[in-house]
Order: C-alpha cells, then structure tokens, then sequence
C-alpha cells in the first residue's frame, strides 16, 4: 500500500508539474535588441527600397554600423551621395547581364542578402588595402565608396572586380568546381603579396592575390575575365611566357565549362554582355 | 503517513501553481529608461533653434570648430573650420544609439569624417589611422545649453554648446577670419616667433594645419617648451591646456591682428597689451642642445629637402634634382687626418631598382661653442657631383658651412631643426 501511495504520489506530481504553468509563451527574441534603430526615411532609402530590397530582397546598409566591419580597423562612413551611383553601377553591370543570360530567379537566388558600403579603404599592416570582403555568402562588404565615380572606369573595374570576385565564392560554395582546377599552378602562397604581378602572371596567375589559395584563384580568373573582358585576358595571355599559356588556358576552360555544367550559363555570352554594360554606364 | 504525504502534495501543489502574475520588478525596464533617454537627447539637440556650436579635440592633437544643425528626420547640417572648404554647410546623417553608452553617431561621411579618415592624403594623419579622431561619440554630461561628449573609439573631445543667432551666423565664419589672419605669420622670413606681454617673451611656434602651439622657455639655463592643442576663436585662439610657467599663465590669445607694415602681430593676452615678432636668435640658447644633437645615437638623421631660407623652402631646389630622395646627416661619419668629421649625403632613387644610392656629399668637421652653436667646418667634397648637380651642391655647402653655425632647436623627441646663427633666416629640419 505504501508503495502504490508512493507511486500515486508520483503521479499526481507529475501531473501537477505539467499542468501547473499551461500559460507559458512562447520566448519573445525580438526583445533581445533592446534599443532597435528607429531610422528615418530618406531618398537614398526610397531608391534602394524600390531598387534592391523588392525585386532581390538586398539590403544595403549604407549608414555606418560598427558591428558590420572589423573593430580594429579605422574606417569612414560613405558619402550618401555616393551610394545611388554606386548600387545603379552595380544593377547595371552585374546583376542585369547576370539575369539576361541565367533568367529572373538567378540572382534572387544566389545573390548575397545584404550590402554594406564603407567610404574608406580597410587598410591592411602590411600597407595593402582591403576593396571587399564576404561572409559567407550573405553579405558583401565593399570599401573605399567615398572615390567613385561612374566616368571612372578604372575604379568601376576595381569594384566590380571585387563582387564578381565574392559572387564566385558564393557560386563554388553552391556548386563545387572540378578539383583538377587546383592542380594546374599548384605553387600557392599565403604571403601572395611580397610578389609582383608579373611575377604571378609568369607562374600562371591571373592576378596577384589569386596566388593565396585556389578558391581565390577560380574566383580570380571569373571576375578577371568578365571585368576586364575577352580581350583583357586574352592580352594576359598572350604577353604570358610561352609555357604558362597553357595553364590559362586550361583553367579558362575549366571556369567556362563549369559555368555551362553546373548553371547552364554561356560564360562567353555573359562576358561579352558584362563588357558592353561597363561600356554603356 | 497518509496525512504527511498529503500535506506534501498539497506544499507540491502550490509550489508549482501557477504563478498569474508576468510583470516585472515595479518601474521602468532598461530599455524603456534608454529609449526614453535617446528620444530627450534627440528632442534637445533638435530643438535649438540654431543649432549648436561645437569644438572638436581629436585625440591625436589639433582642435576644431563645428556648426550643428540636427533635424527630427535624422540629418545633421554641419560646417566646420577643418579647412576654407569645409565652412560650406555640409548635410549627412546621424542617428542616436545605445552603444555601450547612449550614443551620438554620424554615421555617413561629412566634414568632421576628414579628421578621422584612414586615407591619410584627406586626414592628414597616418596611413591607416587618420588624425586619432572619432565620429561615434558618447554622452558624458549633458546640460539645457552644453553637451559633453568622448569618441568611442579614440577618445576625442567633443563639447556643443547651444548657440545663439548671431553665433549661428558667424561661428565658423569668424574662425575662418582667424585662421586667415594667422596665415600671415608665413610672410614671418626668420625662424623665431617672439611673443612678448609686458616684460614676459618667450619663442612659439605654431602650427595653423594642425592646430598646436608651442611655447619655449627657460628653466635656470635649459631650455623648456610646452605644446598644446588649441582651436580659432573670434579673433584669437584658445588653448586646450593652459600655459601656466615662467610666471605667466595663458588660456588664450585675443584680438590678433596682423599689421602688414611693422610684419607683425599685435594682441591681447589676458588683458594685458602683447605683441608677435619675428627674432634673429632663440630667446634662451640651450647651451647644451648642440652637444646633445650630435651626440644622438642615432645612425643619421633625414631631410626632406634643401634648406629653408627667407621662408622659401627647399631653396636650393634639390627636390628638382633627378631622383633626388632626401638629404641625410650623419654625424661622425668617419676619420680623416685623425680628426672626425660629418657628412651631408645626397641620396637617390636608383632609377633601375628600388633601392638608395648615396653618390656624392659633403664633408665638414663640427665645433662646438661656448654660447651653444654648432659650426660646420667644410673639409671638402665625397664622390662624383653630376654637372646638372653643381649648383644646388655648391649653395647647399655654402650654406651649410656658414662660419656663424647653427642654434639646434628640439622641435620633439625625433626631430631637430638646425637654424642659422647668422640671422636665423636659413634652417633645416631633421628628423631621425
């Protein structure tokens, strides 16, 4: 009998733990953000609103936040009247030819959610400087803003360069590339940059920095081929010593072909529409 | 037994009955008591009907005067006295938030971003670095008609302080007219200033771009300086720290005015009468300043350029020279005849690599004298000396081996300027 009230007991305890607090909600996380930024509306945010965060759900976080960039770096805020030319100049040049060759829900669904702008460069301890950075494939941070100009081709170039450069990593990270792209130039370097760019190019590198790793270098070679176009690369190319035009070579194609295979994009077609948007700004 | 148990489900069952009531402790939360402290702070800085005015101390040194207008739709009016270009109203953005602090930032760029640019060719600062400045400040204390604020990440000073029409009309305008008038201390041809009030004199030294000035006085026979931050006034300057030494205590010069016939400065320091000339000697020669210099262990010390004289710099136009990368000194550069001697070398760019050439220089033996001069003794010409070259080596030498030598001015802790004794009218910066 002892043993049965025991049990009861038990029973009835566990019955009452469970009904006891039935008006439990549910935990409410918005509340984390204590004190969230009540912004004010301003033209910028209209165009970006209608521009980027309705047709591609992009963010583009222009007013500086100290959270989104590295703390131990000096860095300045954009120029607000630089931000409209710069976001046009990249609807233009990356996602239009993007969506002319690969349809409407290519970049909806690849591209990277969210833009922070940063007037400044990030300047490295070793005196290089920092042009864009991307985390994970979510966000893609571009710096040095406050220069551009859309007559300034050069600059133009060096942005785009650099969000080809972090779309390319988004679109690996989806999609593999075939390993035997890491095998052409195997003399990968992290200290990239004590080397000239003719040295790299001697080696079979499109660039310095694609030196670092083979991932950089595949993201390297797309963005250098469609920035700088087919007669860019082909210059490169052609100026290379005769025994490292076939590495190019092969990477070329290995960067063409998984453009056909693994997103059914004709890269040459892409290139070519990318040339005449930069051309058209 | 029965009833114990009982009695312990009924403790059980109250124990965990349900407790109805979800509120918290009495009071506001901490984000209701923060918000609320944003949104009074928001109300006050744009409700002054003109603004506010405000001086900027980047904790990397010089000060700087501000006009703001804040607006409820998060934009900030602002115009500065950085440089002639920035009294223009600049519009950006800012916002109020709780950072660590509650927090005012100006979070896109305007003038005061130019301090704190990590472009140094804009801030004038340090590759990377800027001017040490800040553009995130919190609020230290806050009054109906004055807020203090610190940078967030440097520490700089920034204090507002409600302003009034007509200060709203002329602040930066007035400080402006200041710095223009200042700027008249260039057509000063000597290397001294000389401050005089009263029976006090003292040499300075200031800096109109960024914003410091020095004071040199003497301590029984050393040579003292002291050097402050300071920002334009309406006519005069204010110091961030007191000069408090020598007898003298100075929180700001008034009334500056620059009389273009005598070439100098009339003004008001503390209501007294006082005066800024250009001088021919240092006030109080630090005898042993020469000694000290050339004794500095040191490898050798660098020169920009050729030396300044009646206020031309590098007039001997060596920067022109193909290639030319700087001048170095090295004292005691080597023995010859048993004596040793020192050596002014030129150095080049190789043009073919990235590397120094050092082809030619010119050597001197120092002496040094009883009132605290270095003199420069030629001893002659190292290396081959290009034809093109010729006379600006030939002047530089002259200039450099002047019989009367050199007063050696500390300028800080890495830097010497060497003037000329015969007039103070020629000199060269070194640094190490």
């Amino acid at each position: 009998m002892k043993k049965n009230l025991n049990k009861l007991l038990l029973l009835l305890l566990t019955t009452s733990l469970a009904v006891s607090c039935s008006k439990e909600e549910d935990v409410e996380i918005a509340n984390i953000n204590f004190t969230p930024d009540k912004l004010a509306s301003s033209a910028v945010d209209t165009w970006l609103l209608e521009n980027y965060v309705k047709p591609y759900n992009i963010e583009v976080k222009y007013r500086f936040d100290r959270y989104e960039v590295a703390l131990d770096r000096v860095l300045s805020p954009v120029q607000e009247n630089k931000v409209i030319p710069v976001m046009e100049t990249i609807k233009h040049t990356w996602i239009t030819p993007y969506e002319a060759e690969a349809g409407p829900t290519f970049i909806k669904r690849l591209s990277p959610k969210q833009f922070v702008l940063v007037g400044s460069p990030s300047y490295n301890e070793n005196g290089t400087i920092v042009l864009g950075t991307a985390e994970g494939g979510r966000t893609i941070t571009l710096f040095v803003i406050n220069r551009f100009a859309k007559t300034e081709k050069g600059e133009v170039r060096e942005i785009l360069n650099t969000i080809h450069h972090e779309f390319g990593h988004i679109l690996h990270q989806t999609i593999m590339y075939p390993e035997t792209y890491k095998s052409i130039t195997p003399s990968y370097t992290a200290s990239w940059n004590d080397y000239s760019l003719a040295d790299a190019r001697s080696r079979g590198f499109i660039t310095q920095y694609a030196r670092n790793i083979p991932d950089d270098d595949f993201v390297e070679m797309i963005a250098f081929m469609l920035v700088e176009g087919k007669e860019g690369f082909e210059a490169v190319v052609n100026n290379a010593p005769a025994e490292v035009r076939p590495l190019f070579r092969q990477k070329e194609q290995i960067v063409v072909q998984y453009f056909k295979d693994a997103w059914n994009i004709d890269f040459y077609s892409l290139q070519a529409r990318t040339q005449t948007a930069i051309a058209t700004l | 037994m029965r009833k114990i148990l009982f009695i312990c489900l009924l403790v059980v069952t109250s124990l965990t009955a349900c407790e109805k009531d979800n509120e918290p402790a009495p009071g506001e939360r901490p984000e209701e008591r923060l918000n609320k402290t944003l949104s009074e702070y928001k109300t006050q800085l744009t409700a002054a009907p003109f603004g506010w005015k405000a001086t900027l101390y980047p904790a990397g040194g010089g000060g700087y005067n501000f006009l703001f207008r804040f607006t409820e739709d998060d934009r900030v009016t602002m115009s500065s006295d950085i440089s002639p270009a920035t009294a223009s109203a600049m519009e950006s953005t800012y916002r109020l938030k709780v950072m660590q602090r509650p927090s005012l930032l100006f979070d896109t760029y305007s003038h005061l971003h130019i301090l704190a640019d990590p472009d140094e060719r804009i801030s004038g600062g340090v590759r990377g670095q800027g001017r040490f400045s800040d553009f995130e400040f919190s609020f230290t204390e806050v009054t109906p008609d004055v807020i203090t604020l610190v940078g967030n990440t440097k520490g700089s000073k920034l204090v507002l302080t409600r302003a009034t029409q007509a200060e709203a009309e002329s602040y930066i305008a007035n400080a402006t007219a200041t710095a223009q008038s200042l700027a008249n201390m260039s057509r000063f041809t000597s290397y001294f200033k000389r401050l005089t009030i009263g029976s006090s004199a003292f040499d300075i030294n200031v800096d109109l771009t960024y914003r410091t000035i020095t004071f040199t006085y003497s301590e029984g026979d050393v040579a003292k300086t002291f050097t402050t931050s300071f920002i334009f006034s309406n006519g005069g300057i204010l110091l961030q720290d007191p000069f408090a030494a020598a007898g003298v205590s100075i929180t700001s010069l008034d009334a500056i005015q620059y009389n273009g016939t005598s070439n100098s400065f009339t003004l008001s320091v503390g209501g007294q009468a006082a005066t800024i000339q250009e001088a021919g000697r240092p006030i109080k020669v630090d005898i042993q300043a020469a000694r000290n210099f050339h004794n500095d262990p040191t490898e050798y010390w660098v020169a920009a350029g050729g030396f300044t004289i009646n206020g031309v710099e590098d007039a001997h136009n060596l920067r022109a020279l193909s290639n030319f990368y700087q001048l170095s000194f090295w004292a005691n550069y080597d023995v010859y005849n048993n004596r040793n001697y020192d050596l002014m070398g030129f150095l080049f760019l190789d043009p073919t690599g990235p590397s120094l050439e050092l082809p030619y220089g010119i050597a001197a033996t120092p002496s040094f004298t009883a009132d605290g001069r270095i003199v420069f003794t030629l001893l002659g010409t190292l290396g081959t000396i290009p034809e093109a070259h010729q006379a600006a080596v030939t002047a530089t030498l002259q200039q450099w081996t002047d019989n009367q030598g050199y007063y050696i001015i500390r300028t800080n802790e890495f830097s010497v300027d060497l003037v000329s004794a015969r007039d103070g009218k020629a000199w060269l910066s070194l640094f190490k």
